[in-house]
């Protein structure tokens, strides 16, 4: 009886020991399948699906005339597996010579159990071909982009870079990197342990969509022609620097930009970050005199002169405790407004600008666009300075008049000077004209809303004032006239603030007009930074001659009859 | 010559006016008469046998036509890919080409070629005018080399 009674308890024993085990396993099966269901389901995916990007090609870079600036071309990237490697020394013996490398080097870097190194990035088809040729184990290649720039040195700063990535890092193409990219693509496929595809196994393409071309307004020929003059102007006046800004007044198109120095971007080593900045619109000035179009079209607007009324200039005018003094010494002069901006008198300018005031003058440098930037969105453009009338000094209103205490960049300038020559109205400046889509679908980049800045009657007056500069008897331009055109523009010189510290030292040298006067076509700015001779009269001028004549012709300008001076150099003078 | 036919086929006959047999089971009897008759059996199983064979060519055949149409898709696909592969070749070809062009048509490479060949840029430049119309320019000849001279300008 007492033997069946411990079977009993042991069998219940058995079969409560069996019912929790039951109850485990059952409440870990609960969890694994219902609670934690959809966590399991994509570690499995993940285990068994791989996914390999499509990267999308790169959109290019076009020229005014669709040649392209920049482009990306196909290339191979050699990398390696160094556990796979049997003999590191003699693949890299192999290798080496083939890409140009250093074999101990390379034999150091397949050496190891790494499982990813680069042997090397970017390579040439053909020469990836020969190394594949050499079919050696732990070796494998994978397709990239490469971005080439053909021209060089053409437009670099505008252009900008890529890096390694192939993303945008300066310039345009930073700016426009989301069209310039593309969508890339993906390849999902099931795959078995071992890492290799299965081919019935579940699998999805999804195509990579190739970036947008962008079609800029850069003309090359005028570019290249830009670019040559300023090189010209620096080698031959030994100035620091310098930009050269080719507008079309009437659209706001850039057609060109040119900086020095420049850079190659297919060879950002041999560059520095200075080289690379587009100086045009990143970096600010004093315009000095060019500046004072804005105060003789803000005193001809306002009605407190007019381009005849006769002014008693001094050669000196003292304000607080400042004086300001013109470019020579001379007598007390009866000279009408025009002749003050044609002979650059700062005493005369400054005398109307007490005229205007300060709060006026300000309103009329804010509308011809000081103190913000220009629209054009390019990475690092900078707004320029000029502060508020409340902070402005006693002596701020001479000053700022004439171009000093107030800073700006190269374009700004430009559209200024464009804004008159287009009876005006303020284009908004502009790099990219049209988009053109993978399938070759071009659309063409709408134009800002114009804005009217000055009547146009002020604009006629101010830019028969400027054709004085540039073909009256005492103009300060007269090196920048060109036979067959009337030429309307301004020089100045300024001084070079210090960096960090109160005071100047140097100057900078800058010419913007525009041509014809009558019907104008474009607009030049050409700013030289310490050049010797310092008169931009003897150094800006010329190059703005240059780079103006050139565009001149190329546009297809036509040449005013009756205004031909036979045998005059006209556009580039070869220098050798 | 006389045809006799058997008491069997002159029963069924008569059993229905369409010439058909009507259903039954079979019994001894008819077993027992099959065995007495084995050719009517064989004809019997040799239709049968006709009847599975018809089935299995016709299924045969299907069968043999989707083969045939699914190694018509593949050989679609296989050109489609290699057409494809074709077509993302020329584009990098395409583009290698573009390459080539822009850089042979850049202004610093043409400028350079120029100067090379001993091409000057003109220290001036003169237009033909003619009574109302812009016609050509012309350009200064370098040194030492023969220029051309200028027409007058008709009245």
């Amino acid at each position: 009886m007492a033997a069946r009674v411990r079977s009993s308890v042991r069998l219940l024993c058995l079969l409560g020991a069996l019912l929790s085990c039951s109850c485990v396993v059952a409440g870990k099966l609960f969890l694994l399948q219902i609670m934690d269901s959809h966590r399991m389901s994509a570690l499995a995916a993940e285990q068994r699906l791989r996914t390999v990007a499509l990267p999308a090609h790169r959109g290019s870079l076009l020229a005014s005339d669709s040649s392209e600036l920049a482009i990306s071309l196909d290339m191979q990237t050699i990398f390696a597996s160094p556990r796979f490697i049997a003999d590191p020394t003699s693949a890299a013996a192999a290798i080496a010579p083939i890409l140009k490398m250093n074999p101990e080097r390379l034999a150091a870097k397949l050496s190891g159990d790494s499982g990813f190194v680069y042997v090397a990035r970017k390579v040439e088809p053909a020469v990836a071909e020969k190394v594949r040729a050499l079919d050696i184990s732990g070796i494998e290649f994978m397709a990239e982009q490469k971005r080439f720039y053909p021209s060089g040195v053409l437009a670099g700063q505008v252009l900008g870079f890529v890096g390694d990535d192939n993303r945008g890092l300066a310039g345009l193409e930073m700016k426009y990197d989301h069209l310039l990219q593309g969508d890339p693509g993906e390849v999902v496929m099931e795959r078995d342990p071992g890492g290799r595809p299965i081919p019935s196994g579940r699998s999805s393409v999804r195509d990579a969509v190739g970036g947008q071309d962008l079609v800029l307004t850069i003309d090359k020929q005028i570019q290249f022609e830009a670019q040559a003059a300023l090189d010209r102007a620096i080698q031959t006046w030994g100035a620091q620097g310098g930009s050269v800004v080719v507008m079309d007044p009437r659209n706001g198109d850039i057609l060109a930009m040119a900086n020095a120095p420049s850079f190659d971007p297919n060879d950002l080593k041999s560059s520095t970050a200075s080289d690379r900045k587009n100086r045009a619109v990143t970096d600010v000035y004093e315009p000095g005199s060019v500046s004072k179009l804005i105060t003789a079209a803000a005193a001809l607007e306002s009605g407190v002169t007019s381009p005849s009324e006769v002014l008693r200039v001094a050669d000196h005018l003292k304000i607080g405790a400042k004086t300001f003094k013109d470019s020579h010494n001379h007598p007390v002069e009866n000279l009408s407004f025009a002749q003050v901006i044609q002979l650059s008198s700062n005493v005369g300018t400054i005398k109307v600008a007490e005229r205007l005031g300060k709060t006026r003058l300000h309103d009329y440098l804010v509308r011809f666009g000081y103190g913000r930037v220009t629209g054009l969105g390019f990475p690092g453009e900078s707004a320029g300075i000029l502060a508020r009338p409340e902070k402005w000094w006693a002596t701020s209103l001479g000053t700022i008049s004439i171009g000093q205490g107030v800073a700006v960049t190269p374009l700004q300038m430009v559209q200024a000077y464009a804004t008159v020559a287009n009876d005006g109205v303020e284009a908004k400046p502009r790099l990219v004209q049209a988009v053109v889509g993978p399938e070759g679908d071009r659309q063409a980049v709408g134009l800002a809303a114009p804005r009217r800045v000055i009547q146009e009657e002020t604009a006629r007056q101010l830019t028969e004032i400027l054709v004085g500069v540039t073909e009256g008897d005492d103009g300060t331009g007269k090196a920048a006239a060109i036979p067959g055109y009337r030429v309307a523009g301004k020089t100045g010189t300024a001084q070079k603030p210090l960096q960090g510290a109160a005071g100047y030292s140097g100057y900078v040298a800058s010419f913007v007009g525009f041509a014809p006067a009558d019907d104008p076509r474009l607009v030049v700015g050409v700013i030289l930074d310490d050049p010797t001779p310092f008169l931009a009269g003897s150094t800006a001028a010329v190059t703005f001659k240059e780079v103006m004549g050139f565009s001149l012709r190329r546009v297809g300008a036509q040449v005013e009859l009756g205004r031909l001076v036979e045998g005059a150099p006209l556009g580039a003078p070869a220098r050798n | 010559m006389t045809v006799t036919e058997s008491p069997v086929r002159r029963g069924r006959r008569s059993a229905l006016p369409g010439g058909r047999a009507p259903l039954s089971v079979v019994g001894p009897a008819a077993a027992t008469a099959r065995k007495a008759n084995p050719a009517a059996s064989r004809r019997s199983r040799r239709a049968n046998s006709m009847l599975v064979l018809t089935a299995l060519l016709v299924a045969g055949g299907v069968v043999f036509g989707l083969v045939l149409v699914n190694i018509a898709l593949a050989q679609s696909s296989f050109q489609l890919a290699d057409l494809q592969k074709r077509s993302a070749e020329e584009q990098v070809r395409q583009r290698q080409l573009r390459f080539e062009v822009a850089k042979a048509e850049s202004p610093e490479r043409i400028a350079q070629m120029g100067a090379d060949l001993g091409l000057v840029a003109p220290e001036r430049q003169e237009y033909l005018q003619g009574p109302a119309v812009l016609v050509a320019s012309h350009s200064e000849p370098a040194a030492g080399t023969a220029g051309f001279e200028l027409a007058p300008a008709r009245p």
